[in-house]
């Protein structure tokens, strides 16, 4: 149950082929010579890079990934191919090397070289590894390329709406705890849809009159049941003497009302 | 995609079965994010849009199926489009109604509401089901527009009303005063 081999993408670049140096011509000699090498490193122990570890290389900056920077011989002359392919290519192609043993490593190497991570990350020196490594498992097969980024893009989106996400605040409102500008939160989203919160939590909540889905942050003053001072804008500092209910003037223009939180139910 | 990749698959059963199960399970992520950021099949579980949706209520167990599309849906609600919501009374409760009044619009309202009239304020929209037990703005007044996760555009089973929710064909009940918008 062999894959098929397409040839390596970048020989039909020539943006990569920038990066990674002389292009390889394709050939259909070259198809036959992945084909031939594959199936040898298939068969030694399921790995899909050769064993032997690269040469330590003074340049590598990683640590303990041993990445090799010396590029094989790249003369891919139709006469010479079958001969090299064994041994040339498990001695001087330079390749990624063999994932790690066990489960959280390997999940941890396959998401570190992936094209995404690495070009996120700004690790241009292994970018130019994974790319000149004709068998990196993703480069060379668009469609896992395509789904492998599909899924991290959606477990990345789930998190930040399942988990925990970070936004920029602005506003006067929050002073003196959030300044105006310049204030980054993280947000629980364990606590989605209220739960589980409480009176003087802060909160991020969608704005219920805005057309725009913008969000606002504020503190919780009362749960459904609770009763509230509702200041209107020109409210003076009255104080509560013990009414419940009512309008009362204070040394301010406005008044100052009493309700009580609803239980969901709108009183338009 | 049949393929093995070849990185680290053991020989043997648990092995071979552990990697596949872990290739496969990759892709409930991406499920996930297709359900509810694109689009969504669901089934109709109450009464309250008869005879839009359930038409065979009382007759037989039977649900509609709908396609619900989430691809933006609280931007641009006009009247008469089928909604889904999460219910304001319980957020982690679903509702599908229809929207019979936009930001603006006056609706004389029924039992049980306490005001005979009321205007939809700025950002809200007057949700009704199509039949006659429905819990919908009715009892809990104009719902938020940023309530509403998705619109519900095909019906899929039963096979004798395939196709596409033509929400623009329905006649809005009388007691509908619309708004003045700009843009209408």
């Amino acid at each position: 149950m062999l894959p098929s081999i397409r040839p390596p993408i970048r020989a039909s670049s020539s943006v990569l082929s920038l990066l990674t140096g002389p292009a390889i011509r394709t050939t259909t000699s070259s198809q036959a010579t992945c084909r031939l090498t594959f199936q040898q490193r298939t068969l030694s122990q399921g790995h899909n890079v050769v064993d032997q570890t690269p040469p330590p290389n003074p340049g590598s900056t990683s640590a303990g990934s041993g990445i090799n920077y010396n590029l094989p011989p790249l003369s891919f002359s139709s006469h010479d191919q079958h001969q090299h392919s064994q041994e040339d290519h498990q001695q001087h192609h330079h390749h990624l090397p063999p994932p790690p043993q066990g489960f959280f490593s390997r999940l941890l190497h396959a998401l570190r070289t992936h094209p995404v991570t690495l070009l996120l990350s700004s690790r241009l020196q292994h970018f130019d590894q994974v790319l000149g490594s004709p068998y990196h498992r993703l480069l060379s097969h668009p469609f896992r390329m395509l789904f492998s980024t599909f899924k991290l893009l959606a477990f990345t989106h789930l998190f930040l709406e399942h988990v925990l996400s970070m936004a920029p605040a602005s506003g006067p409102s929050m002073l003196p705890t959030f300044e105006v500008v310049g204030e980054w939160l993280v947000v629980s989203r364990f606590h989605k849809y209220g739960n589980g919160v409480k009176v003087g939590d802060l909160v991020v909540y969608q704005i219920p009159v805005s057309t725009s889905g913008e969000l606002g942050v504020k503190r919780i003053m009362g749960m459904p049941g609770d009763y509230v001072l509702v200041d209107t804008p020109m409210a003076g500092g009255g104080t509560v003497e013990g009414e419940v209910l009512g309008d009362r003037g204070g040394p301010g223009e406005g008044d100052e009302v009493m309700i009580q939180v609803c239980f969901g139910l709108y009183s338009w | 995609m049949a393929a093995r990749w070849g990185a680290g698959i053991r020989n043997g059963f648990l092995g071979q079965f552990s990697h596949y199960l872990i290739r496969y399970a990759t892709w409930i992520p991406p499920l996930v994010v297709f359900n509810g950021w694109v689009a969504e099949i669901t089934q109709i579980k109450g009464p309250s849009m008869y005879p839009f949706f359930n038409p065979h209520y009382n007759e037989s167990t039977r649900r509609d199926i709908v396609l619900v599309s989430k691809w933006y849906p609280d931007r641009n609600l006009k009247r008469g489009m089928i909604v889904t919501f999460r219910n304001p009374l319980n957020p982690k409760g679903k509702v599908v109604k229809r929207v019979v009044g936009i930001a603006g619009d006056v609706i004389r309202t029924k039992a049980p509401y306490p005001h005979e009239y009321v205007q939809v304020p700025e950002g809200h929209i007057w949700v009704e089901g199509d039949g006659d037990k429905t819990k919908d703005s009715n009892y809990y007044g104009p719902i938020s527009a940023c309530l509403v996760t998705g619109r519900v555009t095909h019906i899929l089973s039963p096979w004798d009303r395939f196709g596409r929710v033509k929400w623009w064909e329905h006649n809005l009940r009388p007691g509908i005063k619309k708004a003045r918008h700009l843009l209408e």
